[in-house]
């Protein structure tokens, strides 16, 4: 057996081709344009549970189709009036949950967009680096607050930049005022649930109250990094925190050096409850880095996440320019 | 209010600072249009940050107002900001006119601090900016301080007989054959030996594209009142042997000491004195492009000159008894010239090619750092098929052309290349027209990297 291989091709020298374009080249800064999102690759043959739930989503659907087709038409035999109204209603209810639906299935197709652009960035060649970032960039535009920082990256972003530059500008541009905000709900939420913990009666309704409150604070933070999750799509984020061991196995050993710092410094002076609610607005702000973590479009790089230690020393700040 | 009023001389005292800045580059690297651009840009840089988007402290739009300053009582001509912006502007856009001379230009930037401390003095912050011009050939002259005329003429008498020089300086070197360094100084017979010298010296920038050429004032004389100052060359001494009074090496070498003492120290002294910051421009591409000679001339030259210079870190101590520079950074000019994927082989190849300053630089705990920068964007990126395959290339309009050309400026490789890379020497290299830009300020000038350039050399002084 011969193996054949390719001929060493001669090394390419300088060359100058004429072209018949003319004129100047337009090198003005580029106007701002909505990048679209890439195309999704076509998947092969669905998933036997994709297919079984389908069908039995179309099977609910049928049910309740004909109930309702026979509760309109039970009505129409009481009188036209009642048949009229029974329709109306019908039609209310069943926009409401295509509304419903359409905006679960908008937000999960968000969040899968997200996670996708998170797993292909990194590994992302340089000259795709800059399609995927301007996808990146149309999520975060979804977050009203962050609009402005995305036109601003859009306008600095000149084609001459390579991904790697464009990767930083958007960390700059985008990524840094909506890490502010993400911050700023984290500490929101650690206060309040401090505050949750030191006035809550039982210890039931404290856990209530702290699992509402954390939920909140994960779509928060969703919204904020432009993933606006519906019901599923929050189920879906809280799944992905769980799933995320080694994250908040690294987010631990943070909290126990806070702990440490906190039981020196802090907990000598305040009585054993508020070290509990202390100790629950950690969880709380612990939960919200993993979930800032788990929804940037990005992920950090060295760093660039934000500490514990850093945020509960900023909280207690902000509580003691509150008592003075 | 009333204390913070006070504290505003206190404060200012502390926060308000001057960075001098020296250009560094040999003829032709892209000094004067480095200096246009970064005047302009930082003019506009207050109303459109846009233009610098690395520059941190115009992203984060800290800069309040940046204005030219007015020259002092110094002797520095004024660098023509509004004739180099008018040159941009003109239709058709052209480069502006390089160096003859040493100029300065001064640019006041007022800022609002981005630190703890600035930001709880209120108020603002400012940075006088000097930014000094000067013709690159005058750069090879400053190695001359450390050397005697002996020592001078051996290594150039030793340069002059070897590769594509050889041939260049045969008539020179055959008239000092026929006029002995030890034979009686004739006014005249000294004079066409400086005059062979100097046409050996053009023919070499010309013809070859060699760099190290001394001294540089052969080249690019400027304003000197006394050119007889300028009428010597080297002469082959014998090693051990003195020079007889009244011989033609004894008039050669006291022309060589009064043309150091006269002319290259005033230069150092302007250049070198009080400057902290440091960006040499390299023209890599062009000297790929000349062939394997031009290319380690240009090497060797770089090094030579960066001898000259001090590094060293910041300190209070240091600046009572003379400034060190203390953040260098080395460039590879004309990054326009090359595509967006082959500007990361460039900088690897500016870093690898002064590898050897960037160690004593470092050494002297200095910040160090490379780049390849465009300081006027004249080109766009593009893809072309030679020879059957396709390729990224630059397009642009050429300088004169009506029609726009797509350049392929072949593989640049990222270290210095082995013998096997060089081939003919490609004469082609072409100069793009530049773009036209608004002769007020606005929307800047395009760039490659200037912004980085910037924020590596002001980044501090801004925060």
């Amino acid at each position: 057996m011969t193996t054949e291989t390719e001929p060493i091709r001669e090394r390419l020298r300088p060359r100058v081709v004429e072209t018949a374009e003319i004129g100047r080249l337009d090198l003005r800064l580029p106007t701002i344009s909505e990048p679209s999102l890439p195309l999704r690759t076509a998947r092969g043959f669905p998933s036997p549970f994709a297919v079984a739930m389908t069908g039995l989503g179309i099977l609910v659907v049928g049910v309740i189709g004909i109930d309702l087709v026979q509760f309109v038409d039970g009505a129409f035999a009481h009188g036209t009036g009642v048949g009229i109204l029974a329709a109306a209603a019908v039609a209310a209810g069943a926009g409401g949950a295509l509304y419903w639906l359409t905006a679960e299935l908008l937000g999960l197709f968000r969040l899968r967009s997200a996670e996708r652009l998170r797993r292909l960035i990194p590994a992302a060649l340089a000259s795709e680096l800059k399609v995927e970032i301007d996808a990146a960039a149309a999520i975060v535009a979804r977050d009203p607050l962050l609009g402005e920082a995305v036109n601003s990256y859009r306008v600095v972003l000149e084609p001459h930049h390579t991904g790697r530059d464009a990767l930083e500008l958007f960390s700059r541009f985008v990524l840094a005022p909506a890490d502010q905000l993400a911050q700023e709900a984290v500490r929101r939420a650690a206060a309040q649930a401090f505050a949750i913990n030191a006035i809550s009666p039982t210890v039931l309704l404290d856990t209530l109250l702290f699992a509402a409150r954390a939920t909140r604070l994960v779509r928060e933070i969703a919204e904020i990094y432009g993933q606006r999750p519906g019901l599923t799509g929050t189920v879906h984020l809280l799944r992905r925190l769980a799933s995320g061991a080694g994250l908040v196995g690294a987010v631990d050993v943070v909290g126990g050096v806070i702990a440490q710092q906190l039981g020196g410094a802090v907990l000598e002076h305040v009585s054993a409850s508020a070290a509990e609610s202390a100790y629950a607005a950690q969880k709380m702000a612990r939960l919200g880095l993993v979930a800032m973590a788990s929804c940037r479009p990005i992920e950090f790089r060295p760093g660039e996440a934000p500490s514990l230690p850093g945020l509960v020393s900023s909280l207690l700040r902000q509580s003691q320019k509150r008592d003075q | 209010m009333l204390r913070s009023d006070r504290l505003a001389p206190l404060t200012g005292l502390l926060r308000d600072r001057t960075v001098r800045l020296a250009v560094t580059g040999l003829s032709g690297s892209g000094k004067t249009a480095f200096i246009t651009s970064l005047v302009h840009n930082l003019l506009s840089a207050a109303g459109h940050p846009a233009r610098l988007p690395f520059l941190r402290a115009a992203a984060e739009r800290r800069l309040r107002a940046i204005r030219p300053r007015a020259p002092g009582t110094e002797t520095i001509a004024p660098f023509p900001v509004r004739e180099a912006i008018a040159a941009l502007a003109a239709d058709p856009p052209h480069w502006p006119p390089s160096t003859t001379d040493v100029r300065r230009a001064n640019l006041s930037l007022r800022f609002t601090p981005a630190g703890f401390l600035g930001r709880a003095a209120g108020g603002t912050a400012e940075l006088s900016l000097e930014i000094l011009d000067y013709p690159g050939e005058w750069l090879l002259d400053l190695p001359l301080l450390g050397q005697s005329y002996r020592d001078w003429s051996r290594a150039t008498l030793e340069r002059a007989r070897h590769g594509a020089r050889a041939l260049l300086a045969r008539d020179w070197l055959d008239f000092l054959a026929r006029h002995p360094a030890d034979s009686a100084a004739d006014p005249e017979v000294v004079q066409r030996a400086h005059g062979l010298y100097r046409a050996f010296l053009a023919a070499c920038r010309t013809r070859e594209q060699l760099s190290l050429l001394q001294p540089g004032r052969f080249l690019n004389p400027g304003q000197i009142a006394d050119l007889s100052q300028l009428s010597f060359c080297p002469m082959p001494l014998a090693i051990g042997a003195g020079t007889r009074e009244g011989s033609m090496a004894a008039s050669m070498e006291s022309r060589f000491e009064a043309y150091k003492r006269n002319v290259v120290q005033p230069f150092f002294t302007q250049l070198a004195r009080g400057v902290d910051r440091q960006i040499v421009l390299v023209d890599v591409l062009r000297a790929l492009n000349d062939g394997e000679e031009a290319f380690a001339d240009q090497r060797l030259a770089l090094e030579t000159i960066l001898t000259a210079f001090r590094f060293g870190r910041r300190s209070l101590l240091r600046l009572l008894f003379g400034a060190r520079i203390d953040r260098v950074l080395f460039a590879a000019t004309k990054a326009d010239h090359v595509p967006a994927l082959q500007r990361d082989h460039l900088e690897a190849l500016m870093a690898n090619l002064v590898a050897v300053p960037t160690l004593r630089a470092q050494a002297a705990h200095a910040r160090v750092a490379a780049t390849a920068l465009a300081s006027t964007r004249c080109t766009e990126d593009g893809t072309e098929v030679i020879d059957g395959r396709k390729v990224d290339v630059v397009i642009g309009l050429p300088e004169g052309g009506e029609r726009r050309i797509r350049f392929f400026p072949g593989i640049v490789p990222v270290t210095p290349p082995p013998g096997g890379f060089w081939g003919e020497r490609f004469t082609e290299f072409p100069v793009f027209q530049p773009p036209r830009i608004a002769p007020a300020v606005g929307d800047g000038v395009p760039h490659i990297n200037l912004d980085k350039a910037l924020d590596f050399l002001l980044g501090d002084a801004l925060a």
